[in-house]
C-alpha cells in the first residue's frame, strides 16, 4: 500500500498536437482519500489529461507533483510505478481468459517451481471480488460475461495491484443502477484505503453522490474547480457547455388510438417468455429493466436479429411469425444498438456510407448508386443534427461518440420509418449531444413516429415515455402510464 | 479516376512501372510482343478467379478450394466434350458443377456456420480426392474441335484469347464493386457483420452469392486452362488458390474483410506475374518463383498495416 501517498498535483499542463491545442494551462489536484470528478464535453481534453497521467502522452509544459515533489512521467511504466491506475471506458480484457486469469494477468501467483498456483489464484480472486462487493464466477470466461460484468473485472484488475491514484473513465456508462450503487461502495472502500480517485463522467447526479471536488474543462481549457458543497447541477452544466441547457420536454399526456405494432406471446429459447404489448402511432414506449432482464434481447427478437421460438408480430395489420432484419427494415422498422462500436458503426466506411447503409435503394437508378443524391441527403442530415465533421467523406471512427450516435440515428431517419427501437441511445454521449438526442426523440414522436425507448437513465425514461414497461427475468413485470409512477415504483417492479 | 487510384494503388502502379523499366533495361526481350502476351495470358486466369476472391475477402471470407476445383474443371470439360462432341455441353456441365460446389461452400459457411478457411480447406481435400474417383488418368483431347483449342491458344487482333475473355468479364466487376449497392453490402458484411445485419442486410445471402460467383469464375478459368494444356489433368491447378489469394492481398484487400478494389487486385497480379517472368529472363533458378512472391506478400501486408495505423 502507498500509505505515504498524499497527493498528485498537475500544474499548468499544456499539450499541443499538430494544429490542435489539446490542453491549455490545465491544473488538477487529486488528494488521498478523496474523489475528484473531472467533467467536460467530449473533446474537452479529459482523455488527453488522463493519457498524460498514464504515460501514453508526455506534456509539453507544466509540472506534475507527487507528494509535493516534482516528478516526470515519460512512459506507462513510470505511471504504474507511482501506482497510477487507469480504468478505461473501452474494455481491454482477453475474452478467452477467465475472470481470474484476466485480473491476475500481470502477476500470476507462482509456486516454488515457477508454476502458476491456480488454487491460490482463484481463491485470492474470489476474496478480492467479495471485498469490493461483487459476485462473479472467477472461472467464467470473460467472453461469456455481459458488458457491465466485464467492466467490473476491469476495475478489479486495476485496484488489485498497489494503487495510489485510480482514474475511472466513465465507469458507469454500461452499469445498471444496482451495480452503480455497488461501484460507489467500492469507491468508498478505496477512499478509506487512502487512494485518490479521479472520476470522469457525464452523469451529473453521480458527482453529487460521491465526489468531493469537481474540475470542469472545456475546449482544452481549465474552466472551474469547485468543492461539491459549493456548486449545483445548473452551475456545472453551464461550466461545461458554456450556455444554459434546457432539460425539460414539452410532452403532454395524450391518448393514442392507432396501433402501429402488436407483439403477441413472443418467446425465445434463451430468455424471453411470453412478451405481449402494443405500440401506438406517435407513442414513446419506454422499457426499463436491470441487467439480465432481457431488454436488449427483446429489441433484437422483435427486430428479427435473434430467432424467436414462438409468438408473432403484427405491423400495420400484417402478421409475421418468421422474419429477419431484412423484412423488418422493409416494413419501416429501425434499430439503434446499445453497442455502438461493436454493432453500430462500420469502421471501414465514411460518414456518408455509414448513414446510407440501410437505404441504398433510395439512391439507386439502373443498379447504380447516385453518389450525388446520396451526398445531398447525408449532408442534409449532417446539418440537421449538427454532426461535427469536416465533411461527409470523413472516416466515421475519427468522430466522437456523440457524433457517431447521431450518424446511427440518421441512418434510420433519412428513410421512411414507422417504428424506431432505441437501445440506450444516450450511453457514453456528452451532455450537449445527449440533450439534442432526447429532444430529437420527442420531436420524432410528435411527427408520428413510434418509438421504443430502452434506457437505464431513469430521468430520460420518465420525462419522455408515454408508457413505461418494466421487465424482469425475461418477462414483463409491470406497465405504468405517464405521470402515474415514480422512480421507486419502477425500481421495485424491476427487482421482482 | 481518383477513386480508382487510392494511395495503395498508386504505390503498386509505381512499383509495377519500376519493375518493367528495370527488366526492359536488363533484357530487351522483356518488352517483345511475345513476352508481354505470355505474361498477360498467364495473368488472365489468375485475374478471372481473383475477381471473385476479391469479393469474398472483402466480405470477410476466403475460398481455398479454387485450385482443386479448377483442376477438376479441366477433367470434366475435356471428358464431356470427348463423349458428347459438343463444346456447349462441356460448358454446361462445368458451370452446373461449379454452381453446385459454390453453393455447398456457401451453405456450409452460413447454415452450418463453419469458418470458411476450414470449410473450403475441406472442400479442397474432397475435390482433390474425388477427381481421381472420377478418372484415374489424365484425359486427352480426342474430340479435336478447333473452337475449343482456340479458347486458350487463339488470338484475336494479336491479343491472346484468355486476355480477351478476362477483359470482357472485367467491366462487370468494376461496375459491381464501384457503382452498385452490393459493393457496400460486401464491405459492411466484412467490416462489421452485426452492423450489416442490423441494417437489414441478409448477410448469408450475399456470402453464398460470393462463393457462387467465385466458383463460376473458376469454371471459366478452368476451361481456359484445359484448352491451353489440351488435356484434363487432375493436379493441373494445384496451389493456384495461393497465388490468387496472395495477389488479392498484395492488391490491398484486407484479410479481415472490409476493403478491396478490383484495380488493386489487377495490379497485384501483374506485379507477381512480371516478377515470375523476370526470374526466368534473368536466369535465376526457378525455385525463386515461389520465394520472391512470398517475401513480397509479407512486406505488402506489413506496409499496409503501417499505413492503416497512421490513419487511425
Amino acid at each position: 500500500m502507498h500509505n505515504s501517498f498524499q497527493s498528485l498535483n498537475l500544474k499548468n499542463i499544456r499539450k499541443e498536437f499538430p494544429g490542435v491545442l489539446a490542453l491549455d494551462n490545465v491544473s488538477l489536484k487529486a488528494e488521498a482519500g478523496k474523489v475528484h470528478a473531472l467533467m467536460g464535453e467530449n473533446g474537452a481534453g479529459k482523455s488527453t489529461l488522463i493519457k498524460i497521467l498514464a504515460g501514453a502522452y508526455t506534456k509539453d509544459e507544466g509540472k506534475i507533483l507527487f507528494n509535493e515533489k516534482e516528478i516526470n512521467i515519460t512512459n506507462p511504466h513510470d505511471s504504474l510505478n507511482l501506482g497510477i491506475k487507469v480504468v478505461y471506458q473501452e474494455i481491454s480484457l482477453i475474452p478467452e481468459f477467465t475472470v481470474g486469469e484476466n485480473i491476475f494477468l500481470e502477476k500470476f501467483p507462482i509456486n516454488d517451481f515457477g508454476i502458476i498456483n491456480w488454487k491460490s489464484l482463484y481463491e485470492e480472486c474470489n476474496n478480492l471480488l467479495k471485498n469490493i462487493g461483487f459476485e462473479l464466477n472467477v472461472k467464467e470466461k470473460v467472453s461469456n460475461l455481459s458488458i457491465s460484468e466485464q467492466q467490473i473485472v476491469e476495475i478489479a484488475r486495476a485496484i488489485f495491484q498497489n494503487a495510489s491514484v485510480v482514474v475511472m473513465d466513465e465507469p458507469t456508462s454500461s452499469l445498471t443502477p444496482k451495480e452503480i450503487e455497488k461501484l460507489f461502495q467500492v469507491i468508498d472502500k478505496l477512499k478509506k484505503n487512502n487512494i485518490a480517485i479521479i472520476y470522469i463522467t457525464h452523469k451529473i447526479d453521480e458527482i453529487f453522490k460521491i465526489a468531493n471536488d469537481v474540475t470542469v474543462l472545456r475546449d482544452g481549457k481549465f474552466i472551474s474547480h469547485r468543492s461539491i458543497n459549493e456548486t449545483s447541477e445548473e452551475i456545472l452544466i453551464q461550466d461545461m457547455v458554456g450556455r444554459k441547457v434546457d432539460q425539460k420536454f414539452d410532452r403532454p399526456v395524450t391518448s393514442f388510438s392507432d396501433v402501429q405494432m402488436k407483439v403477441e406471446n413472443l418467446s425465445t429459447k434463451s430468455k424471453l417468455k411470453n412478451i405481449s404489448f402494443k405500440l401506438h402511432k406517435g407513442e414513446i414506449l419506454g422499457f426499463f429493466g436491470l441487467m439480465g432482464a432481457g431488454r436488449t434481447e427483446l429489441a433484437k427478437a422483435i427486430y428479427g436479429y435473434d430467432k424467436i421460438s414462438s409468438g408473432k408480430i403484427q405491423i400495420d395489420g400484417k402478421t409475421y411469425k418468421r422474419f429477419n432484419t431484412q423484412i423488418m427494415v422493409e416494413n419501416g422498422i429501425g434499430y439503434v444498438t446499445e453497442d455502438r462500436k461493436g454493432e453500430g458503426i462500420v469502421k471501414d466506411m465514411n460518414v456518408r456510407e455509414n448513414m446510407s447503409l440501410p437505404s441504398l435503394k433510395l439512391f439507386e437508378m439502373f443498379f447504380t448508386i447516385s453518389k450525388k443524391k446520396e451526398k445531398k441527403l447525408t449532408n442534409e442530415y449532417i446539418q440537421k443534427f449538427d454532426v461535427k465533421t469536416p465533411s461527409s467523406e470523413r472516416l466515421v471512427t475519427l468522430l466522437s461518440g456523440g457524433n457517431q450516435q447521431k450518424i446511427l440515428l440518421s441512418r434510420w431517419l433519412l428513410r421512411n420509418l414507422k417504428v424506431i427501437i432505441l437501445d440506450e441511445p444516450t450511453r457514453g454521449v456528452d451532455i450537449g449531444a445527449k440533450t439534442e438526442i432526447l429532444k430529437l426523440i420527442n420531436d420524432l414522436a410528435k411527427d408520428g413516429l413510434s418509438v421504443i425507448l430502452m434506457t437505464s437513465e431513469m430521468n430520460d425514461l420518465m420525462s419522455l415515455s408515454d408508457r413505461i414497461i418494466v421487465m424482469a427475468g425475461g418477462k414483463i413485470s409491470k406497465e405504468f402510464g405517464r405521470n402515474n409512477t415514480s422512480q421507486e415504483d419502477i425500481f421495485k417492479a424491476s427487482v421482482v | 479516376m481518383k477513386k480508382y487510384f487510392q494511395s495503395n494503388e498508386s504505390i503498386l502502379l509505381i512499383l509495377l512501372i519500376i519493375l518493367c523499366i528495370f527488366l526492359s533495361v536488363y533484357n530487351p526481350q522483356f518488352y517483345s510482343i511475345q513476352n508481354i502476351n505470355s505474361i498477360l495470358r498467364s495473368s488472365s486466369t489468375v485475374m478471372i478467379v481473383a475477381f471473385g476472391m476479391t469479393i469474398l475477402l472483402t466480405s470477410g471470407e476466403v475460398d481455398l478450394s479454387v485450385g482443386a476445383l479448377m483442376s477438376f474443371v479441366t477433367v470434366i470439360v475435356m471428358d464431356v466434350i470427348n463423349i458428347s462432341g459438343s463444346v456447349f455441353l462441356g460448358f454446361v456441365a462445368v458451370f452446373i458443377f461449379c454452381l453446385i460446389i459454390g453453393l455447398i461452400n456457401g451453405l456450409v459457411r452460413t447454415m452450418l456456420n463453419v469458418n470458411s478457411l476450414i470449410a473450403t480447406l475441406a472442400m479442397m481435400l474432397i475435390l482433390q480426392g474425388s477427381v481421381y474417383i472420377y478418372s484415374m488418368a489424365a484425359i486427352y483431347n480426342t474430340h479435336l474441335i478447333p473452337l475449343f483449342t482456340f479458347i486458350g491458344q487463339g488470338f484475336v487482333f494479336k491479343i491472346p484469347m484468355p486476355v480477351i475473355i478476362m477483359l470482357s468479364i472485367l467491366p462487370f466487376f468494376i461496375f459491381l464493386l464501384n457503382y452498385t449497392r452490393y459493393a457496400r453490402y460486401f464491405t459492411a458484411i466484412g467490416s462489421n457483420p452485426s452492423s450489416a445485419s442490423l441494417s437489414g442486410i441478409n448477410n448469408n445471402k450475399f456470402k453464398i452469392l460470393g462463393f457462387v460467383i467465385t466458383s463460376l469464375l473458376v469454371g471459366v478459368a478452368g476451361i481456359i486452362l484445359a484448352s491451353l494444356m489440351d488435356t484434363g489433368q487432375q493436379g493441373s491447378a494445384k496451389g493456384f488458390e495461393l497465388i490468387v489469394i496472395a495477389a488479392v492481398l498484395l492488391g490491398g484487400t484486407s484479410f479481415k474483410g472490409g476493403s478491396g478494389t478490383i484495380i488493386g487486385t489487377i495490379l497485384g497480379i501483374l506485379i507477381l506475374k512480371v516478377i515470375d517472368n523476370g526470374i526466368i529472363l534473368m536466369s535465376i533458378p526457378q525455385e525463386f518463383q515461389l520465394v520472391v512472391p512470398g517475401v513480397i506478400l509479407i512486406l505488402a501486408v506489413y506496409f499496409d498495416t503501417l499505413r492503416k495505423e497512421k490513419n487511425a
